[in-house]
């Protein structure tokens, strides 16, 4: 029953991982529209906007382009719209309806279309780095020494397989789902690495059960 | 009737301890509402966010496109300070020059600036910030958490940091930057208050231009003492001679002039031959007033982070300054809420089929761990980023990983002794699980001291959760499973 788990397991990892990488080398990873160079328009309104009506709007405008509304100050009066792309026409209509829907006597000609640079990836993952590498030297040298009984080579490579492996699932995960590098990447990575430490202690304290058995 | 009586008062305490779960569940998930001024008020303390969910100050940095005039000598040299008398007895000439030049308006040099400004922001404290750099035009967005010094940093972001030591006449530059090794702040407390210094330590070249420096303008003094004997006549006179004394000394000495930004700080020579390296500026004068205090070590902190961090290569303008919120609305954060709350009820729904009442009871009290945890994050002033809704997410299921081992081992011993079951397996609970979770608390410990928001709200938050999975399950669950395993 556990050897049969245990199969689907391996099986359902070894088709993630490949299926990932077949996705990251066909289609890439995703990104969020923060990562990636963008357009942004500020609108202000002068009167409250509900972000419902204005998404509806974007909608009919921007169709499936990724797009984010963000209030500017706290009144909510003001808007900021980003998208991947905004033409000028896109942009005078989106005024026009605008208007029509807020009474308002906005210019489009006003209202300038700004570019937006992306964030560099390893500009985000640079504060993590330091810690991530310290903090995984030390766990790799705790378990050393506490399953010590252990094959040293084994537990060292076995952790590191672990931990590695569980990235990679969780990389696979995010190519098939398309599931966009962004705010919640680094989270669920640090989620994953946490269990994966879990996972490498469970693991060797059955290794060593199993060892006291057998000397038994 | 004694036995009755025994598990009639069971009954009571696990009664008890359901209903102060679910009084903690209500406050720990709705809050306690009180009436204030006409309206209802959750007196609950509310969470803290980080800029991801509450928004941030985004900044814009344009390059300067202005020019400023120069006036130049016919060898093209620029000359400081020149009246129009002298531009037009010397044929000097007046030049519009950009303050932004086409040499300087590199990718290499947006790029310089773009670390700068990163240092400053460090140096600020300005933890969880985000730069956007367009490499072709140079501008910059930043993203900036909403606090105290939000306003400080953006005043102070984009000033060149330009340092200079100039001969106060020829305005030959002496030293500049480049000869900075680092700048701190100093107190001095006296009888008339506290004095901030600001010091400024140089390398190894600038240790060596400024004894020279401090050689060459050195302080002489000339006393005409024809006066000084002439006025010690009378008593009346004593304070007139020492007036006269200072006023009829013939200064000789060179002087330089100290510059930071352009700006004048400040304009002395040197009583001696300064062989330290370092330099000390008084920022202000003594003072007793804590609030005066403070602005004179916010002046000194100011410039010092900006001679630390570097000149930058660019003039920049700050042409926007806005408090942009987040796109991550609160009910985005109910959803997440909803969906952990699901996830939750299938676990116990679990726990329910497979350990029957048991696994009713550490349901319940998993319930109560989780609003407890809430209401301790808030009192904890941990703040809520999405990296801590994840150390939420995490803490949960390292509980329902103990509940689980815990009631394995509630019906393990069960079934070979009679005495003390749950108090054995709790033991054993803990020693099995807390030797399991190890490398997470070295993990978590880590991530505490780890100076950026995002890194130490997740490493905070999982702490706090670890202390409460020790502590609660020890009393709560421990004490519900014991009431009901052991009245049989």
């Amino acid at each position: 029953m556990k050897q049969n788990s245990t199969k689907i397991l391996v099986a359902l990892i070894a088709i993630i991982l490949v299926v990932g990488a077949i996705m990251i080398f066909t289609k890439g990873l995703a990104f969020e529209l923060k990562y990636q160079e963008n357009q942004k328009i500020e609108i202000n309104l002068g009167k409250e906007y509900e972000e419902n009506d204005i998404r509806i709007i974007t909608n009919e405008i921007f169709g499936k382009q990724p797009l984010t509304i963000q209030a500017i100050e706290v009144y909510k009066d003001a808007l900021s719209i980003t998208t991947t792309n905004i033409t000028e026409e896109q942009k005078t209509e989106l005024i026009t309806k605008i208007n029509e829907k807020y009474a308002t006597e906005l210019n489009a000609d006003e209202i300038k279309i700004e570019n937006v640079a992306h964030i560099r990836g390893r500009d985000i993952i640079k504060p993590y780095v330091i810690p991530f590498i310290v903090v995984t030297i030390v766990i790799l040298a705790y378990l050393l020494i506490r399953y010590n009984k252990l094959n040293s080579l084994e537990v060292l490579t076995q952790s590191i397989g672990i931990i590695v492996l569980a990235q990679l699932v969780l990389l696979g995960i995010m190519a098939i789902t398309r599931m966009p590098i962004g705010q919640f990447t680094i989270p669920t990575i640090l989620l994953v690495y946490m269990l994966s430490t879990y996972i490498c202690t469970a693991k060797f304290d059955e290794d060593l059960e199993s060892m006291k058995e057998i000397d038994i | 009737m004694k036995k009755e009586n025994k598990n009639i008062m069971k009954v009571v305490k696990l009664l008890t301890i359901i209903l102060a779960i679910i009084l903690i569940s209500m406050i720990g998930f709705f809050g306690i509402y009180a009436q204030s001024k006409n309206q209802m008020v959750n007196k609950v303390k509310d969470y803290t966010y980080s800029k991801e969910i509450n928004g941030a100050r985004t900044i814009k940095l344009e390059l300067n496109g202005e020019t400023t005039e120069v006036v130049k000598d016919s060898e093209g040299n620029i000359i400081e300070d020149a009246t129009d008398e002298q531009i037009e007895q010397n044929g000097y000439v007046k030049e519009q020059v950009p303050n932004n030049s086409d040499e300087v308006k590199t990718q290499e040099n947006y790029k310089k600036a773009k670390e700068i400004i990163e240092k400053r922001l460090s140096s600020y404290d300005a933890q969880d910030y985000t730069i956007s750099l367009n490499e072709t035009t140079g501008e910059m967005t930043i993203e900036i958490p909403e606090n105290d010094s939000t306003d400080t940093i953006v005043g102070n972001i984009a000033k060149i940091g330009k340092f200079e030591i100039i001969d106060s006449e020829t305005k030959d530059v002496l030293m500049d930057n480049s000869d900075i090794k680092s700048s701190d702040i100093l107190y001095n407390t006296t009888t008339s208050g506290t004095t901030v210094y600001l010091e400024i330590a140089f390398n190894r070249d600038g240790k060596n231009k400024l004894e020279e420096i401090s050689k060459t303008y050195v302080k002489t003094e000339e006393e005409n003492e024809q006066n000084v004997a002439a006025e010690t006549t009378t008593a009346e006179s004593v304070e007139n001679n020492t007036t006269d004394e200072t006023t009829d000394e013939t200064t000789t000495e060179k002087k330089i002039t100290m510059k930071i930004d352009d700006e004048e700080i400040m304009s002395t020579s040197f009583d001696e031959p300064l062989t330290t390296g370092k330099i000390q500026l008084s920022v202000g004068s003594a003072t007793t007033d804590s609030t005066t205090l403070q602005d004179y070590i916010a002046q000194a902190r100011t410039i010092s982070i900006a001679l630390d961090s570097g000149k930058l290569p660019i003039k920049y303008d700050v042409v926007k300054n806005q408090y942009i919120l987040s796109n991550i609305s609160e009910q985005n954060l109910i959803c997440i809420a909803i969906v952990i709350a699901v996830v939750v009820a299938i676990g116990i729904i679990v726990l329910i089929v497979k350990y029957k009442l048991n696994g009713l009871l550490a349901g319940i009290s998993f319930v109560g761990l989780t609003a407890l945890f809430i209401i301790l994050v808030r009192y904890a002033n941990v703040i809520i980023s999405i990296e801590s809704i994840f150390g939420i997410i995490s803490i949960l299921i390292l509980n329902y990983i103990f509940t689980l081992i815990l009631l394995n081992n509630i019906k393990k011993i069960g079934k070979e002794k009679e005495e003390n079951i749950v108090n054995k397996a709790t033991k054993e609970t803990y020693i099995k699980f807390f030797n399991r979770i190890v490398p997470i608390c070295i993990m978590v410990i880590a991530f505490c001291f780890v100076k950026w928001i995002p890194i130490s709200s997740f490493g905070m938050i999982s702490f706090w959760g670890l202390v409460l999975i020790a502590t609660y399950n020890a009393v709560i669950t421990r004490i519900l499973l014991k009431i009901k395993v052991e009245s049989k």
